[in-house]
C-alpha cells in the first residue's frame, strides 16, 4: 500500500504538465479548427487549396511522427511549447472537418434567410449559422478532445515529464510495471470515460432541444 | 396611369440558365410598380420563383440586366439591394435558435446598424399588426406554420423594405393556415406596399392584386388587371391554366 502512496504521488507530478498541455492545446485547436474550417467551408479561391493541403498533411501523419519532427526540427526550445504547437495544429486540422461538416449541414434556407435581410459574411455566421453548428457538433468535438487527451501520451517522447514518462522512472525504483501502468490507464479511463458521458448527456439534451 | 408610377424593378432583356442549359429565364423583359401587388403566377418550372430570387441576387443571371431602383443588381451590390427587397420564402426560414422577436431585430441590428432601442417600439407594432403579440419571445420552433409565416413577414417588415418578394408563401402550409397568412398580405396590400407575389392562391390574386402576370416557359406571356386577367385571358394557354386551377 505505501508503494502504491508512493507511486501516485509521484505521478501526481505529471499531471501537472498535462494541465499546462491540455487545456491550451483545447483552447488552440478550437479557434484554429473554427477558423479553417469557416474557410474550409467558403471555399475561397487560393486560400481553399491552402486549407485542403494543411487537413490532408495532418490526417496523413502520424501525430507522434510530427510531434518528433517539430521537436528535433528546433523551432520551439521548450518540449512543453512544442507539445501545444503539434496537438493544436494536429487536431485543430480534424476540428475544421467537424467545423466544416456542421456548416453544412444547416439547410440551405437559413444561409438564405440571413442573406434576404443583407448580413455579411461573417454577421451570417456569428449570429445565424455557427450558433446552429455548435449544438450539432459538440459529441463530435468531444469525441476529438477524447483523442486528444489520449495523444498526450506521446509528447513523453519529447521528454515532458508528464503521466508516462513519470511512470517509466518511478517504476525503476519500485519496480512494479502492471501497478504503475494500471494506475495510469485508469486516470485516462475516467477522464476519457467522464468526457464521454458528458457528450452523451448533451447530445439528448441538444436532441430534445431541437425537436421542440 | 401606369407612366405616373415610378419603377421599383425592371427587367431588360433577362436570360437566366441552369448548369444544365435548361433555360429558366428567357430574355424577359419586365417592369414592376411602386405601390403596386403584383402576383406571378403560372405552373411550376415556368421560373416564377427564379424570377423573384434573381432580384435580390439568391440567384444570378446569365445576360441583361435587372435594376432595382435604377440600379444593377450585381453580386457587389447584392447586400445594398437586400437591405431595400425583404423577402418571405416558402419554408420560412426562420433562424430556429432565436425567439422570433429575435429574428426580426436581427437584420435591423446587424445589417442596418439601428440600435434596438429605436427600432424595438416599431417591430412590436409588426408582431400586434399580424396577430403575435402574444408569441414574440417563442422560438420557431414551438410555432405553426402559419404563425412561423407571419413572423417571417414581420422580420422582412422590420428592415422597412422599399419592395417584398413572397416566393411561394402559402404552399408549404397547412389548408386551414393558409388564410391567417393571406389575410396580412392583402392588409400590406392595402397599404400600399409594393409587393411581388408569386402564388397559386388565385383568390388572393382576384383580390389583392392590382396586376397579374402569367408566366411559362420562362417568359411573361400576359400581365393584365385581376379583371382583365380572369375575364379575357387574351391567351391561350392562360386560359387552360385557368381552368385547370379553378
Amino acid at each position: 500500500m505505501a508503494d502504491i502512496i508512493t507511486i501516485v504521488k509521484f505521478l501526481s507530478t505529471g499531471v501537472i504538465a498535462l494541465i499546462e498541455v491540455i487545456p491550451a492545446s483545447v483552447a488552440i485547436s478550437l479557434v484554429l479548427g473554427i477558423i479553417i474550417g469557416i474557410l474550409g467551408y467558403l471555399q475561397i479561391p487560393i486560400i481553399r487549396y491552402i486549407v485542403s493541403a494543411y487537413i490532408i498533411a495532418m490526417r496523413g501523419l502520424p501525430p507522434l511522427t510530427l510531434l518528433l519532427l517539430v521537436f528535433f526540427s528546433g523551432s520551439f526550445v521548450s518540449p512543453i511549447v512544442t507539445a501545444i504547437v503539434v496537438l493544436s495544429v494536429y487536431h485543430g486540422a480534424y476540428i475544421a472537418e467537424i467545423v466544416r461538416a456542421g456548416i453544412s449541414a444547416i439547410p440551405k434556407g437559413q444561409h438564405e434567410g440571413a442573406d434576404s435581410i443583407g448580413l455579411s459574411v461573417i454577421a451570417k455566421m456569428v449570429h445565424v449559422i455557427m450558433p446552429q453548428v455548435w449544438l450539432s457538433i459538440i459529441p463530435s468535438l468531444v469525441g476529438q478532445y477524447i483523442i486528444l487527451i489520449k495523444d498526450t501520451t506521446l509528447i513523453s517522447a519529447i521528454g515532458v515529464m508528464e503521466l508516462l514518462n513519470n511512470a517509466r522512472q518511478i517504476m525503476q525504483v519500485v519496480y512494479r510495471p502492471i501497478t504503475v501502468y494500471v494506475i495510469v490507464a485508469v486516470f485516462f479511463f475516467v477522464i476519457c470515460f467522464f468526457l464521454e458521458n458528458l457528450s452523451k448527456h448533451l447530445e439528448r439534451r441538444i436532441k430534445a432541444k431541437t425537436i421542440l | 396611369m401606369e407612366q405616373e408610377k415610378r419603377v421599383v424593378v425592371e427587367f431588360k432583356d433577362v436570360v437566366k440558365q441552369f448548369e444544365d442549359d435548361l433555360v429558366v429565364l428567357d430574355h424577359l423583359n419586365m417592369k414592376f410598380y411602386d405601390g403596386e401587388t403584383h402576383v406571378l403566377c403560372g405552373r411550376s418550372g415556368a421560373g416564377k420563383s427564379t424570377l423573384i430570387r434573381c432580384i435580390n441576387y439568391l440567384e444570378s443571371i446569365n445576360a441583361g440586366e435587372i435594376l432595382v431602383e435604377g440600379e444593377a443588381v450585381t453580386k457587389k451590390r447584392a447586400r445594398a439591394i437586400r437591405k431595400k427587397c425583404g423577402m418571405v420564402f416558402q419554408s420560412f426560414n426562420l433562424f430556429p435558435h432565436m425567439t422570433i422577436l429575435e429574428n426580426a431585430l436581427l437584420g435591423p441590428m446587424k445589417s442596418l446598424n439601428k440600435q434596438k432601442a429605436e427600432i424595438i417600439e416599431k417591430v412590436e407594432s409588426y408582431f400586434h399588426k399580424v396577430g403575435l403579440a402574444e408569441k414574440m419571445r417563442a422560438l420557431p420552433g414551438e410555432l405553426s406554420g402559419g404563425q412561423k409565416q407571419r413572423a417571417a413577414i414581420v422580420r422582412a417588415l422590420a428592415m422597412e423594405p422599399d419592395l417584398i418578394l413572397f416566393d411561394e408563401p402559402t404552399s408549404a402550409l397547412d389548408p386551414e393556415m393558409i388564410g391567417e397568412v393571406l389575410n396580412v398580405m392583402k392588409q400590406l396590400s392595402d397599404e400600399g406596399r409594393t409587393m411581388l407575389v408569386v402564388t397559386h392562391e388565385m383568390g388572393f390574386a382576384r383580390e389583392a392584386a392590382d396586376k397579374i402576370s402569367f408566366m411559362d416557359a420562362g417568359k411573361i406571356v400576359a400581365t393584365k388587371t385581376p379583371v382583365d386577367f380572369f375575364h379575357d385571358p387574351g391567351h391561350e394557354s392562360v386560359e387552360r391554366f385557368l381552368k385547370q386551377i379553378l
